[in-house]
């Protein structure tokens, strides 16, 4: 009921994955990984989560050592252990990836950030976990150890239910890989808080936007969202009503209602009433959409 | 004046910038047990049995106890409200109340321990609501009570019925305000030792040591004698501290059945559980104006739902309907007043008491009222702002009142003028005005003193019957002490609070530390003037009252070249005479008359002290999200003593109500449980969320303040939140009567408002 002290465990600091894969195929659902420890450390002192074993991951360097990475194709590969404070100060993010950005600046807090792991935000699971709708909208693709090896999954088909993942217990999350994003695109994620910072998600959108060379035609769309359902989502209603259409203010609305009440499939809870969420997510669809129209035409402009 | 008005260091900083300075859980002991608390899922049931035999034969596990231990006399602030046990015995009052108390070797044995506890109990209705508590069908909560009517007052003063009838204009209107939690930053520790006389030893986090003292010493039976009370520096009270808890009593219990010191520190989510809160409030206010707005009377029926404990809620019954006349001029109120039990987390009060809640209700109606009659806000505030030498209709004498320069210059500091010419969409101001007392006298022990050592270095220790909190009394006492001895501020040591060589103030609210205390502290200083005088005369050959204090020298007014340092004064005293000096003041108002806080009759305080609040807030029409974006507050504290340290309490304590406005709010389920008892959870405002601030002091004279002084800090918490709300409906026309405004109450005020 109340916070206390951490129970008896025994602890494991494998130097690579692979030793790690093989101390969860000994533990299996007694053994927890231990990356960041922001969420696991505080359900354990909850006795939320009890686990025999907790395997520190940070030793691990062949997943430790990834860090941040920008491929010659353009890619991004953000290394599992990376914290939100590096997401944070990485310049290629902050440019190229600004969903990720703005996802960093309004989780938790600067002490949070500096723990807390990408890794460890997807692999938790929570409805409103800050980077889920960010990686989804930016279609990311997640990279997994497993007893048979290396496999990538595509986030969008990731997440099962609340704390629940495609992950069997012998699976590692090593790293996350973001494909280039198009000439004419750009992200954003809106998080509603009931204070500037250190909050929960009330509910959140994220968007990646891309336009055709006339700064109309919508050429591509992912919309993503927090706290709306049992899971991170994506909002492919909205998302189809937009893809190859002209952006006006009528379709954005329309685009905007869709995955409100399409999409969304938010429940009342003492931190905000479905009408709310489904409120807020319509308000936020409409500013991401008109934001990121205008910040890419006048990308565009200034490139002419 | 040299160090009074002067924004000096505080004496307490760098020890605590550097984390240097000792809180109660910094405190060690040898041999320390440390002890852990079993606390109650429920919130409402019947003991049945608690089998601790477990946990007793744990290896580690030194001591345990429960209720059954203590000598199951009740205490309580008023004779008539003793309604709380050190610790439960027949029923289980609230979710998280603590049942069983473990002292072991270390924190984890000790919680290991917690697991092998077994309580049975029988669980009873939880009465969660003002409703359920009014309902005489609902069990009582309080085991020494019948009613879940804990405490009730009824005021009447002027002709109300007349008020009424000479109104143009009569309207009514329903308030409520939710629980809040204290927000204080540490969280409650204390350390209990007993040596082998029995006399205790408690160093624990608290704000009213004398409270504590006197309430643990009738519990347990024993003479003031046998306790000790030594402060360590306190992280923050803001009234969640005056009383004492089931740790206090757990300890002390602890500590003398296993002759070891034990130490118990809570979590923060247990302060937030099952800890002090605010009452939630529902207060039906009708007020009668003239066209031209001034009131003619002002009627309230006000529920305040506290805990399972009466606590300090009888005083704040009384204050919620003491200020409804101030700070403007009613001629009529009538207020019935009630405190209501429940199974929810006692509640003590927040800064500022439920003054905040009664200056909200009565500050919105205003605006309503001006609205209606088109009048404007700031002109309608002006035109009822009390003046100095008013005497308010229930008796409460206002010596010196800035409210009205203090009402002009917010509005000129917001720019209240070119807003009403530029209206901006979806931005609106907000105006609220509050007074507040310097420190109320109560009945029993009410005054407050101070002891000043005289050293032989020439520099004095400054010992007194208040509390640092946090606040920065310890600073403005040395200020105050410099300024009588006319010695440097560094030359001014603060002391430490000890019950043995402190007598306590009689508690440390409503804003009494550096009006009473500092009043204490020059008489202390001039007493320390007259013996050191008196030594000086003989050597310089003059009279003792011709010395004049200056400038760490003592020298003839007459003729200043008869001159002596005073470091050589103090030496001459301790050297030539063996004379160690100490000077001893007290001050306590024995002009004013005690209250009686069931009729509402007597002149509560001298030196009421005024705010005026603006609020500038935007809102966000697609989310209802409000975000308060420049605040401007005018202030009449008499002569602040530190501007520096006004500033922050005047900023403070309205940061502190904005969360109170807008975010916070104690959640529960339909079985009382406490449901966001976590930071995470509990929204109390963080630095990004405080707006800009401007603070102007109008700086007037209080005849009975300590170089004009008034109270200060918790006047800005009671014109907070009236100004949030007025604010908001400035930016969007909805009148959002029920706190906390949240942005789901606010959009779906304007989607019902477009209909």
């Amino acid at each position: 009921m109340f916070i206390r002290r951490l129970p008896r465990f025994t602890y494991h600091e494998p130097d690579s994955v692979e030793e790690t894969v093989g101390l969860l195929a000994k533990y299996g659902e007694k053994a927890k990984i231990l990356a960041g420890g922001t969420e696991l450390l505080v359900k354990m002192k909850r006795r939320e989560v009890v686990p025999d074993h907790v395997i520190n991951l940070k030793r691990a360097r062949d997943v430790a050592e990834i860090g941040i990475q920008r491929t010659e194709a353009g890619e991004l590969k953000v290394g599992a252990l990376v914290s939100i404070f590096e997401m944070e100060r990485d310049a290629a993010i902050r440019t190229s990836f600004r969903c990720l950005f703005d996802a960093a600046k309004v989780f938790g807090t600067p002490q949070i950030r500096s723990l807390a792991t990408i890794g460890g935000n997807i692999a938790n699971a929570a409805p409103s976990a800050d980077f889920a709708a960010p990686l989804l909208c930016m279609g990311a693709f997640v990279e997994v150890r497993g007893l048979d090896g290396v496999r990538e999954i595509p986030l969008d088909s990731f997440f099962l239910g609340p704390e629940e993942t495609v992950l069997s217990v012998t699976d590692v999350i090593i790293s996350f890989r973001i494909p280039k994003p198009g000439q004419y695109s750009s992200s954003c994620y809106l998080k509603m808080m009931r204070r500037t910072a250190s909050d929960l998600a009330v509910a959140g959108v994220a968007v990646y936007l891309e336009l055709e060379n006339d700064y109309r035609r919508c050429k591509d769309v992912r919309i993503a969202l927090a706290t709306a359902g049992p899971t991170p989502l994506r909002a492919y209603q909205g998302e189809n009503r937009l893809k190859g259409n002209e952006l006006s203010d009528a379709l954005i609305e329309e685009v905007a209602s869709a995955v409100a009440f399409s999409d969304a499939r938010p429940r009342t809870t003492w931190r905000g009433s479905e009408w709310y969420r489904r409120e807020v997510i319509r308000a936020f669809v409409k500013r991401a959409l008109r934001n990121l129209w205008s910040e890419i035409r006048e990308k565009g402009e200034r490139r002419l | 004046m040299k160090w009074v008005g002067k924004s000096v260091e505080r004496k307490d900083a760098r020890v605590k910038v550097t984390g240097q300075a000792k809180y109660a859980d910094d405190l060690y002991a040898p041999g320390m047990l440390y002890c852990k608390m079993l606390r109650s899922p429920v919130s409402h049931a019947r003991i049945l049995n608690i089998d601790v035999s477990r946990a007793k034969a744990l290896p580690g596990v030194k001591a345990v106890v429960t209720g059954k231990d203590f000598p199951g006399i009740p205490f309580g602030v008023r004779p008539d409200t003793r309604d709380q046990l050190s610790m439960p015995i027949t029923k289980i009052h609230h979710f998280g109340e603590g049942l069983v108390a473990v002292a072991a070797v270390d924190e984890d044995t000790a919680e290991e321990a917690l697991d092998l506890i077994r309580v049975e109990y029988e669980e009873l209705p939880p009465i969660l609501s003002i409703d359920d508590a009014l309902n005489p069908d609902l069990p009582p909560v309080n085991e020494f009570r019948s009613t879940n009517i804990a405490y009730e007052s009824h005021f009447e003063f002027g002709d109300v019925e007349q008020g009424f009838r000479k109104a143009d204009y009569i309207k009514e209107e329903t308030f409520t305000s939710q629980r809040v939690s204290v927000g204080f930053i540490e969280p409650h520790a204390c350390l209990a030792q007993v040596d082998a006389s029995g006399r205790i030893l408690l160093q624990a986090s608290k704000q009213s040591p004398y409270i504590t003292w006197r309430h643990i010493c009738r519990a347990l039976d024993i003479p003031l004698s046998k306790l000790r009370i030594v402060n360590p520096y306190v992280g923050g009270a803001f009234s969640g501290k005056h009383d004492p808890f089931d740790i206090d009593f757990a300890v002390i219990k602890l500590a003398q059945l296993t002759g070891r010191p034990v130490k118990a520190v809570l979590t923060y989510d247990e302060v937030l559980a099952a800890y002090r809160q605010r009452n939630s409030m529902r207060v039906t206010m009708k007020i009668g104006a003239k066209k031209d707005g001034t009131i003619t009377a002002l009627e309230a029926r006000c529920y305040l739902q506290g805990g399972p404990y009466s606590g300090i809620g009888p005083f704040n019954v009384y204050f919620f309907g003491a200020f409804l006349p101030v700070p403007y001029k009613v001629p009529a109120v009538r207020y019935d007043g009630y405190l209501l039990y429940s199974n929810l987390p006692p509640c003590g009060t927040v800064r500022g008491q439920e003054i905040v809640l009664s200056q909200y209700a009565r500050d919105v109606l205003l605006d309503i009222v001006a609205a209606d009659l088109d009048l404007d806000p700031v002109e309608m505030r002006l035109k009822n702002a009390v003046d100095s030498g008013y005497r308010t209709v229930n008796g409460i004498y206002i010596d010196v009142s800035g409210l009205k320069d203090c009402i002009k210059k917010v509005a000129e500091r917001i720019g209240w003028e070119n807003h009403k010419k530029t209206k901006r969409p979806n931005v609106g101001i907000g105006f609220s005005c509050a007074g507040h007392p310097s420190g109320p006298r109560l009945g029993g022990h009410f005054g407050s003193s101070v002891v000043i050592k005289l050293e032989e270095d020439g520099k004095v220790i400054v010992t007194h019957g208040g509390t640092e909190l946090g606040q920065g009394v310890n600073t403005v006492m040395c200020q105050i002490v410099a300024e009588v001895l006319g010695i440097d501020y560094e030359d001014v040591l603060p002391g430490v609070s000890d019950s043995d060589t402190t007598i306590f103030d009689s508690g440390m609210f409503g804003d009494r530390c550096t009006f009473w205390t500092g009043n204490a502290a020059i008489r202390a200083a001039e007493d320390l003037k007259r013996q050191l005088a008196e030594i000086v005369a003989k050597d310089l050959g003059c009279s003792p009252e011709e010395l004049v204090f200056e400038n760490r020298a003592i020298y003839s007014a007459k003729n200043p070249e008869k001159k002596v340092d005073f470091l050589l004064a103090a030496r001459r005293a301790y050297y030539e005479y063996g004379q160690p000096l100490y000077g001893r003041g007290y001050w306590a108002a024995t002009d004013i008359e005690i209250v009686d806080w069931k009729t509402g009759k007597g002149n509560l305080t001298h030196g009421i002290s005024f705010i005026a609040t603006a609020v500038e807030v935007e809102v966000d029409p697609e989310t209802g999200v409000v975000r308060p974006t420049r605040v401007a507050c005018a202030k009449d504290s008499g002569q602040p003593i530190n501007p520096m340290l006004l500033d922050g309490q005047v900023i403070g304590g309205t940061v502190h109500a904005l969360g109170h406005a807008l975010y916070e709010q104690v959640l529960y389920d339909d079985k009382g449980r406490i449901l966001n008892y976590t930071w995470r959870d509990y929204k109390q405002p963080v630095s990004m969320d405080v707006p800009e601030f401007v603070v102007d002091h109008i700086i007037t004279t209080d005849p009975y303040g300590p170089f004009g002084a008034k109270g200060g800090g918790e006047t800005s918490t009671c014109s907070t939140l009236a100004a949030v709300v007025n604010a908001v409906h400035d930016a969007t026309g909805l009148w959002i009567k029920d706190l906390p405004v949240t942005p789901e109450k606010v959009l779906r005020g304007l989607k019902d408002m477009k209909g």
